[in-house]
């Protein structure tokens, strides 16, 4: 029979039972799919590495004979390595048409190491002008297996068959370089080459220049790494490290990592308002129902049955909730993983349909709404039987603090005096609506403003830090002055400077750190090091300028000096002394003056780049100038850059609004919820009101100023929980080469307001229904 | 005498659950400016439903119901709350004063309703609870809260003072002297003033007792010579 009552009541009030079960359905489906994600990616990135050999360890060389991969093979630790050809080539197009780079990688017909998976077509013969493709590189440039793809080698166009395609753990996110944010397959694209076919067109026969390895079990990479080191010294090591610094499995580890850190924040702010929603609406319950209660107490009815009558309540909100959110969160987890492929090359990744996380899903939300729940309703068990019947003690009416500030009390109508003293006469209520709101108000800020600091960070980055227009990677370290009248020497060219990149080991006592140093000349004016506060850093002679993270990483004090090894070229270590130490946002950066980085390596002057600033009427005629010019590696063209990133953030505006839009049910559930029990509460006094001869209208403005007060204060406590919000999604966002800026842009707070200001007004419009409908008559006629 | 309010064949029908209630089945009234009249029936008879359809708190089923000869049976919502704004004044059984505002407050929230109200703190002087003022409702006697309900009543001004077993919760004196206010406004101040009680004692205090039964009048009764408050005693 108390089933009947159950069904009842919630039928009565659906509408506040169906806002929070949507809290929890968001904040599970939120965690289920999340954490079926993070399952999917991990285990798929796990079978792909496990099935495809991945490397455990990388090293490019300028160029060695190929038995070098089999010295590598036999230093004890290492398990087996590959040599291969690995070179960039551009795509010829007709003039006008952007660059597009295919990286050529080769293969061997047993290839132990980093093989790739066939996904259609057949594999190329060795010897035959044949290559594969990545699946994406192929849609996105209108290939079709068997079409022919003119690649530009050597300075000649050779024209390649696609026998298909392919993808490999090596290359889960498609992109050439850290300086790439996110893969655009019409600019860059791999290709797997027969060695046969590569090494003689490259002028590599029987040569290699990229190795990769796997470790024997219980090996760690730190033990291989000298006598690696030591076989390929002599042959141009540009590059060796560990699978952790890989491009591609370090960027999908990252988004795992922050995926870890999103399952266990995001859903939890989620259920804990929904259990502050079913505590309030529990609470209000038994309140309401205390005769009742009387009553079934007196029929004889046990405190634990009657308890557990109102958990029952709970128990269905929470099962449907929960129920309802694993399922919603196993199909989004389908639409995750087809947004993960857009970005990442996982075929294999896919949704899950997982019991197991529908019933951690329920019984997590089971938990929180029993808890909610038993607090809720304990305060059945104090009540006896008689005084459950008795009406609770009246409600008293009481002067507010805001009474002593005379002239604002004057100003208010007896109306505005009223819904002041509401506020303050539920202090409970109150301060879990500013707080509700305020979690909400603060979720919608910082979901609008977390691209903010990466707008900032690009904007400083490219508008103020690096002001050229192209950055021409070099082929090989080039003597300075040759290399800039080349660039000088292309029409078009307005300044060009060099820039100088060497991969170094620095090391200070027994802490050691891989990066590269960064050679500026000096008075530069294309590339300006600048701290984050925007200040202009000069470049000291004869010494290094050092950013604050590296200097904590390595523990270095300014005057002090550090040991630098250059991982390129046939020199010893050098003692080099910091003059200065930088906050920078770009954190492992290490600076030098140019010709000081180029004694370090024993040169008078050399530059491994060349910045570009064209005339801008004349940069497609420098680009395309570029393009056929020798011993180039990279053409980073800013504009590009910045075009490219700025779409990546268009396309993330998506995700951006579906969070937004569940931060605004979220609000939206707590104010309904929040004004029906205000409502329930003074029922009475509405209809009192009513029979003044106030109007629907009237008395909605009452509660609608209530709501404003309330609103006002969730702002303010709002705001700083918003930078609070803000700043824990940039820290987990922070890295050791990113140093993320909190930045809120006004634009992101005015979203914020406005969505606040929706929400509120939705449920305002709701409630202005329910004030239309109390009954004077029924109202009325009740004792107090 | 002018007529303030009229009824022709008033029918009220109640659909709660299957069984259709007739509440009223065709109530004839006319009330006459500045009349005291008090409605008498027992539980059920409908005397409350009329009220609450002269107080325009209900519309009729079918008849007329019509105020300073404007039909009021067709009115929206709307023109009913307007109605009840400046035409009516209700005094319940239970106060109904809000909680949470002083008893001057409460006054002023109906006097800001109305473009001639009268005075709150006059008001309340008059009617004896001057004193009290500044006082929550909680703080209050139930007699001292009734008085305050009837001075938010008068406050607004209106044409007709409406009471609901304005007594019903107060002890013997008490209601006694809720009465003698009531009296006062009626003769001094003029308000046309419609009590509706079981209590038959407070029909000597009346120009004209309805008799209310099963949904009808069953008697209309003339009071040439009411009586004060005082003077009556249940």
């Amino acid at each position: 029979m108390l089933r009947r009552k159950l069904w009842r009541d919630i039928k009565q009030n659906w509408g506040a039972y169906l806002a929070c079960v949507s809290v929890l359905v968001i904040g599970l489906m939120m965690y289920v799919s999340l954490a079926l994600i993070l399952e999917s990616l991990t285990d798929t990135q796990q079978k792909y590495y496990r099935e495809h050999s991945f490397a455990d360890g990388f090293a490019q060389i300028v160029k060695g004979p190929a038995g070098l991969a089999d010295d590598v093979g036999k230093i004890p630790g290492v398990g087996r390595a590959v040599g291969r050809v690995v070179q960039n080539v551009f795509v010829h197009k007709p003039k006008g048409e952007e660059n597009t780079t295919l990286r050529l990688v080769s293969f061997s017909d047993q290839q132990p190491v980093n093989r790739f998976r066939l996904e259609e077509g057949k594999i190329p013969t060795g010897g035959q002008l044949e290559l594969l493709v990545t699946p994406v590189f192929l849609k996105a440039n209108h290939y079709k297996i068997g079409d022919r793809i003119p690649l530009i080698l050597q300075g000649r166009e050779i024209k390649f068959t696609i026998t298909g395609t392919a993808n490999s753990p090596e290359y889960t996110y498609e992109i050439p370089s850290g300086q790439t944010l996110t893969p655009d397959p019409k600019v860059f694209g791999v290709a797997f080459i027969h060695y046969d076919t590569i090494a003689p067109l490259a002028g590599m026969e029987g040569q290699i220049n990229d190795i990769a390895f796997t470790l024997d079990g219980g090996t760690e990479f730190a033990e291989a790494k000298r006598p690696v080191n030591r076989v390929l010294e002599h042959y141009g090591l540009t590059q060796l490290y560990p699978r952790k610094d890989q491009l591609s499995h370090s960027l999908l580890s990252n988004e795992i990592t922050q995926l870890k850190g999103s399952v266990k924040t995001t859903p939890v702010i989620f259920l804990l308002v929904a259990a502050g929603i079913l505590y309030i609406m529990l609470r209000r319950m038994v309140e309401q129902q205390r005769g009742q209660i009387g009553i079934l107490k007196a029929f004889g009815f046990k405190d634990r049955e009657i308890i557990s009558h109102y958990l029952s309540y709970a128990v269905l909100i929470g099962g449907v909730g929960g129920l309802g959110g694993g399922l919603a969160g196993i199909w989004l987890s389908f639409t995750l993983a087809k947004m993960y492929q857009q970005y990442y090359n996982l075929p294999d990744l896919t949704g899950k349909v997982s019991i197991s996380y529908l019933l951690i899903g329920t019984l997590l939300s089971l938990a929180f709404s029993l808890a909610a729940g038993y607090q809720g309703c304990k305060g059945v068990l104090s009540l006896s039987p008689a005084e459950a019947m008795r009406a609770p003690a009246p409600k008293t009416g009481g002067r507010t603090l805001l009474e002593r500030v005379g002239f604002l009390w004057q100003i208010l109508s007896t109306q505005g005096k009223m819904a002041v003293r509401n506020v303050f006469r539920s202090k409970q209520r109150s301060v879990l609506a500013i707080l509700g709101i305020a979690a909400a108000f603060s979720l919608i800020v910082a979901t609008a403003a977390s691209y903010d600091a990466i707008y900032y960070l690009i904007d400083f980055q490219y508008g103020r830090v690096e002001r050229y227009d192209i950055k021409v990677g070099l082929r090989n370290y080039v003597d300075e002055t040759a290399g800039l009248t080349a660039a000088k020497n292309i029409p078009g060219v307005a300044k060009a400077e060099p820039l100088l990149e060497i991969p170094v080991t620095m090391s200070n006592k027994w802490l050691r750190k891989d990066l590269a140093i960064t050679g500026l000349p000096s008075g530069a004016s294309l590339y300006r090091l600048m701290t984050d506060k925007g200040t202009e850093v000069v470049i000291p002679d004869n010494g290094l300028v050092v950013s604050t993270q590296l200097a904590k990483i390595l523990d270095i004090k300014i005057g002090e000096k550090v040991t630098v090894k250059p991982l390129v070229g046939d020199v010893t270590e050098r003692q080099v002394t910091v003059r200065k130490i930088v906050p920078l946002f770009v954190g492992l950066g290490a600076y030098m003056e140019l010709h000081d980085l180029s004694n370090l390596m024993g040169e008078p002057a050399m530059t491994s780049s060349v910045l570009v600033k064209a005339n801008p009427a004349r940069l497609p005629e420098v680009r395309k100038a570029l393009q056929e010019g020798k011993n180039i590696a990279a053409i980073h063209d800013k504009s590009k850059l910045k075009a490219q990133f700025e779409e990546l953030m268009e396309s993330s505006k998506a995700s951006q609004f579906i969070f937004l839009s569940f931060a605004v049910v979220m609000g939206f559930a707590i104010v309904y919820n929040l004004n029906l029990i205000s409502l329930s509460e003074r029922e009475r006094e509405m209809a009192t009101l009513m029979v003044l001869g106030m109007t629907e209208r009237e008395i909605a403005r009452i509660l609608l100023f209530e709501q404003g007060l309330l609103s006002l204060a969730a702002v303010i406590v709002g705001i700083p929980m918003s930078y609070g919000l803000l700043w824990a999604l940039i820290n987990a966002n922070s890295n050791e080469i990113f140093n993320m800026p909190l930045v809120l842009r006004t634009g992101s707070m005015v979203q914020g307001l406005a969505c606040t200001v929706v929400f509120l007004l939705a449920a305002q419009w709701k409630m202005k229904g329910k004030v239309g409908k109390l009954s004077m008559l029924d109202v009325l006629k009740q004792q107090d | 005498m002018e007529t303030v309010m009229l009824t022709k064949n008033l029918h009220k029908t109640f659909y709660t659950g299957e069984v259709p209630v007739h509440a009223l089945k065709g109530v004839n009234l006319a009330v006459g400016a500045g009349e005291f009249l008090v409605v008498l029936g027992p539980s059920g008879s409908g005397k409350s439903t009329l009220l609450n359809i002269l107080g325009g708190m209900d519309t009729p089923t079918e008849g007329e119901f019509i105020y300073r000869g404007t039909p009021l049976q067709s009115m929206s919502k709307y023109e009913l709350t307007m109605f009840r704004r400046k035409a009516v004044g209700f005094i319940f059984q239970f106060y109904n004063l809000m909680p949470n505002l002083t008893a001057y407050e409460n006054v002023a929230l109906a006097t800001e309703l109305t473009e001639t109200p009268l005075d709150p703190g006059l008001v309340l002087e008059e009617i004896g609870v001057g004193d009290r003022q500044n006082h929550f409702p909680s703080q209050l006697s139930g007699g001292e809260q009734q008085r305050v309900a009837i001075a938010r009543a008068i406050a607004k001004n209106p044409d007709v003072l409406l009471c609901d077993e304005p007594t019903g919760a107060l002890d013997y004196e008490t209601g006694k002297q809720v009465l003698n206010y009531l009296h006062k406004i009626n003769r001094e101040m003029g308000k046309t003033l419609i009590v509706i009680t079981h209590n038959a004692a407070i029909g000597g205090m009346a120009d004209k007792v309805i008799y209310i039964r099963d949904g009808r009048i069953d008697r209309i009764k003339d009071n040439p010579h009411p009586v004060t408050a005082d003077e009556v005693s249940w």
